[in-house]
Parts: structure tokens; sequence; C-alpha cells
């Protein structure tokens, strides 16, 4: 066979090897549409079952992830308010009290006010807590006379 | 936009599914299951074809999704252990054979395009079987035109060379 012969015999095997002619109708019923429309193959049940498997993989967690978000930052945001709102001037009680220290001097007369000056601002202080340490006692009153019974005589 | 009318173009049966069958067919040498294939190409490529560039060959489009299905194809046969009963495509194909000279001189070829290179079986499929434009074949193969001449050159030469050797 020469080269010339061999090229016939070749462009003559594209007529011979051919397809079943139901070939495009399985393919079609592949693809959903043609003869069994609305009919799934195995294959196709198959691969839902596992792209849904895949969505749901990733939905879930997206959504317990968002949910969790959505409690927690709803918690903090309500505690964040209530913490406004009972107090009033953030800035007092919570940060340190620093009682201003002597400035060094070398005059005796100075040295004894700074200590006047520095022993008053202690007291102040302690006025300071003895006034704090008052307000939680009214305030643990309160809290146990609300767990008392309705007495009109207060009235 | 996808409708009944692309599923129905794309499934036209002389145009898009022999071509992609034969390819098939000869590269895995096995009927049934170049059909089974051919239609595993077309649900991927309907799966695709929302990524399809119109700028391709529809037709070269369908090939290279076929290559790398044959790809795929082989890696699995490699997983189990091989069929010995290899089956013969001539006689799945006995309709279509007219004289017993025919049959004979294709056994021949098909078992002379067995003993290529995988690059000179697809050019030999492509390019004198299915009678394609080199500029198709280019891009089915991912070469360059002069690339895809030279190939075909040595692959006829080479295909007649085992002719000669084991059918004299």
């Amino acid at each position: 066979m020469d080269e010339k012969e061999l090229k016939k015999t070749l462009s003559r095997m594209k007529e011979k090897f051919r397809p079943a002619e139901d070939l495009p109708q399985r393919i079609l019923s592949n693809l959903d549409i043609g003869k069994n429309k609305g009919r799934l193959s195995n294959y196709q049940l198959i691969f839902n079952q596992i792209h849904n498997l895949m969505k749901w993989k990733i939905i879930v967690p997206l959504a317990v992830v968002v949910l969790a978000i959505i409690i927690f930052g709803g918690v903090y945001v309500i505690d964040y308010r209530n913490s406004k709102i009972y107090n009033p001037n953030p800035n007092s009680g919570a940060e340190k009290v620093v009682v201003p220290s002597p400035e060094p001097t070398a005059d005796i007369n100075g040295v004894v006010d700074a200590i006047f000056d520095f022993s008053v601002a202690e007291s102040n202080l302690f006025d300071d807590e003895e006034k704090d340490a008052a307000l939680i006692g009214i305030d643990n009153k309160v809290i146990s006379d609300f767990g008392q019974s309705y007495d009109e005589n207060e009235l | 936009m996808i409708d009944e009318q692309n599923k129905k173009k794309m499934i036209d049966y002389e145009r898009c599914i022999a071509p992609i069958f034969r390819f098939i067919l000869l590269r895995i040498k096995n009927y049934h299951e170049a059909e089974d294939l051919t239609q595993t190409v077309f649900l991927k490529a309907w799966k695709g074809l929302p990524k399809y560039e119109e700028k391709n060959q529809f037709l070269s489009w369908l090939y290279a999704i076929a290559r790398n299905t044959i790809v795929d194809y082989w890696k699995k046969k490699k997983e189990f252990v091989f069929d010995s009963e290899k089956t013969d495509i001539l006689e799945d194909c006995q309709d279509f054979l007219e004289t017993l000279q025919e049959e004979e001189d294709f056994k021949g070829i098909i078992n002379a395009i067995d003993l290529l290179s995988e690059d000179q079986q697809e050019i030999i499929i492509l390019k004198f079987i299915e009678d394609l434009p080199n500029r198709e074949i280019s891009e089915i193969m991912e070469r360059s035109e002069e690339a895809i001449r030279q190939l075909q050159v040595r692959a006829i030469k080479s295909l007649k060379a085992h002719l000669d050797k084991n059918y004299g």
C-alpha cells in the first residue's frame, strides 16, 4: 500500500466507523431533554445528591457562624448600652485616683505645707471612699427591701 | 443563551457526535466504551457550555474535551486489572464493512495506528480520517500549524512503515 492509497483508505474509515443511530437520543436523555424528559439518569441522580451535600456543607456552617455573630454581637451591644445607662459618669470610680505628691523643696515651710496638702488630699480620698461605701450600703438596703412583702404602713 | 436549540445543535449526529465517537473509538479500541465516553464528553460539554468561548471552533472544543476524557479513561483503566480480552472494534462495525479486503485493510491500519505515539495517533485521526484543516487541529492539539504539518508528515510515514513491516 503506497502513501496515496493509505490516505484514501484512511479517509474511507470516516464512513465506516459510526456510532449507533440512537446515540444522540441517549445523549439527549442524559442531558435531561428529548424522549425521557423529566427523568434523571442514575449518574445525574448521584451527581445531584453530591451537589446538594456540597451545598449543605457550605450553607449550614455559614448560617451557624452568622447566627453566632448576630447573637453574641447583640448581647455585647445590649451589655454595652446597659453599662452606659447605669454608669452615667464612666470616668468616676473606674480610674485610679492619684494623690499629688509634694513637690521637693529646700524650704522647711514649704515641706510642712506640702505635708499638709498631701494629708488633706488623702483625707478627701478617704471621704470619697466612705461615701462610695455608704452608697453601696444604700444599694444593699434597697436590694434587701426588694425581697420583702408590701407594707402599707410604710406609705 | 443556552436553549433547546443549542442543545439540539450540540448533539448533531453527523457534525459532532460521529467525529467525536470515531476519535474516541480509534484511541481506546472499544466500541461500547467509546459510546459511553462519547456520552460523557457531551455531558461535560453541556455543563461547560456557559464557559465556551465562541472564538474557538465548537468541534475543536469538543475534541479538547474528548482528549481529556480519554486521559481520564486511561488513568482509571490503570487502576483496574487490564482486560486481556481486547474487543475487536471491527466486529462491532461489521455492518459497515463491504468486503473482506476492506476488513483486512482496516484491521492492518488499526493495529498499525496502535503502534504510533499518542500525538501521531491523534494527527492520523484528525487529519487523514476526519479531514480537519490544520488550523483546527492546531487549536485542538494546542500546537502551531507548522508543528502540525511536521507531525502529520512524520505520522503518515511512520504508519506506512509499520504497515509495510507487518503486512508487507
